[in-house]
């Protein structure tokens, strides 16, 4: 499983990275790199929420709003309009709802990773590893009635990945005449974090 | 001479504490496969109240775990056998930190005494073992 440490020390990496090839003028290069440290970091914050390791929560989710803002700053980030409509994108801004993705499935069909016979039949504990082999349960066949929304999901990776920003809270804000269409800056990691939304409290 | 102690009797009854069930009667949560197991390790003889044929298992794939509702046949300790596997499943710290979905019943016929709690891990693990016979409540 994922280990919350080892990806805060991705990220940074990434980040690193990232002023080194700017010091060597390899902007969009540096672009890329800084910009694939928000995934990095997000999941941290994930997986370390995951293991109620709140002080690592907190230092990821302080790391990527400086990640943020070093990329708006250094390069600029534009909101996707995609299909006739806005969309936030971002890892960055995303990460603070702290909404995940539940699947309620059947399961039909399953074996165990380290015999591959049913579960029910072999002796094998979830979790557990046998010599160098974790355990753990694969679906091979199941049905998926319900996907929620919760605020813990068991696969703490199973996230919103983009929202829909609507023309109308846009014209508010930016007034006419604002068209659909017009480029925009994301302006999110220039203010003040106002900390985390966790809907269900 | 001592009389060897008989190994406590446990019976899966179908059921997902703290949810609905699409199928009542039929589903036991995913958790069931694990745990069952985990009390045969420690001793215990565990049989399904459904066939293999007739039971679904369901995944809910939500951070609070739902385990499975146990049947304590002639046994005081129930409580404590489902905390005791909880917590070797999970890890006794992550099993306290986590939130819970259990029932644990005892005796037979119409009335069973019923032990069910969803919460917080470290108090539903407390619970559980003061459901056990002979324990304070």
């Amino acid at each position: 499983m994922p280990d919350p440490r080892a990806l805060l020390d991705e990220a940074r990496e990434h980040l690193r990275e990232s002023h080194e090839l700017l010091d060597r003028d390899r902007e969009r290069e540096a672009e890329t790199v800084a910009r694939a440290s928000f995934e990095t970091y997000r999941s941290a914050m994930n997986w370390a929420e995951a293991e109620f390791r709140d002080d690592l929560f907190d230092q990821a989710h302080r790391e990527l709003d400086e990640a943020g803002a070093f990329v708006r700053r250094t390069f600029g980030c534009a909101v996707l309009f995609e299909q006739g409509s806005y969309w936030q994108t971002c890892p960055v801004a995303l990460a603070h709802n702290r909404s995940g993705l539940s699947v309620r499935a059947v399961i039909r069909a399953s074996e165990c990773s380290v015999c591959r016979s049913d579960p029910e039949d072999c002796d094998h504990i979830t979790g557990r590893m046998y010599g160098d082999q974790p355990c753990y349960r694969i679906i091979t066949e199941a049905e998926i009635p319900e996907i929620s929304l919760v605020p813990r999901p068991a696969q703490p990776d199973a996230r919103i990945t983009r929202v829909p920003v609507s023309h109308e809270q846009l014209e508010q804000r930016l007034g006419r005449p604002f068209a659909p269409g017009t480029p925009l800056n994301c302006d999110f990691c220039l203010s003040t974090c106002s900390g985390v939304v966790r809907p269900w409290g | 001479m001592a009389q060897k102690a008989t190994p406590p009797r446990i019976l899966v009854r179908p059921g997902l504490p703290g949810h609905a069930s699409d199928r009542p009667g039929h589903q036991y949560p995913s958790t069931t496969t694990d745990i069952v197991k985990l009390l045969r390790e420690a001793g215990a003889t565990v049989e399904y109240e459904l066939p293999r044929d007739e039971r679904e298992l369901v995944s809910l794939n939500a951070a609070p775990l739902v385990l499975p509702i146990l049947l304590g046949i002639g046994t005081g300790t129930i409580g404590s056998l489902l905390a005791n596997a909880i917590e070797r499943l999970l890890g006794k710290d992550t099993a306290e930190k986590s939130q819970l979905h259990v029932r644990v019943e005892r005796g037979r016929g119409n009335d069973p005494d019923v032990c069910e709690a969803s919460g917080l891990g470290s108090d539903v693990l407390e619970t559980l073992r003061a459901f056990d016979e002979g324990r304070d409540a």
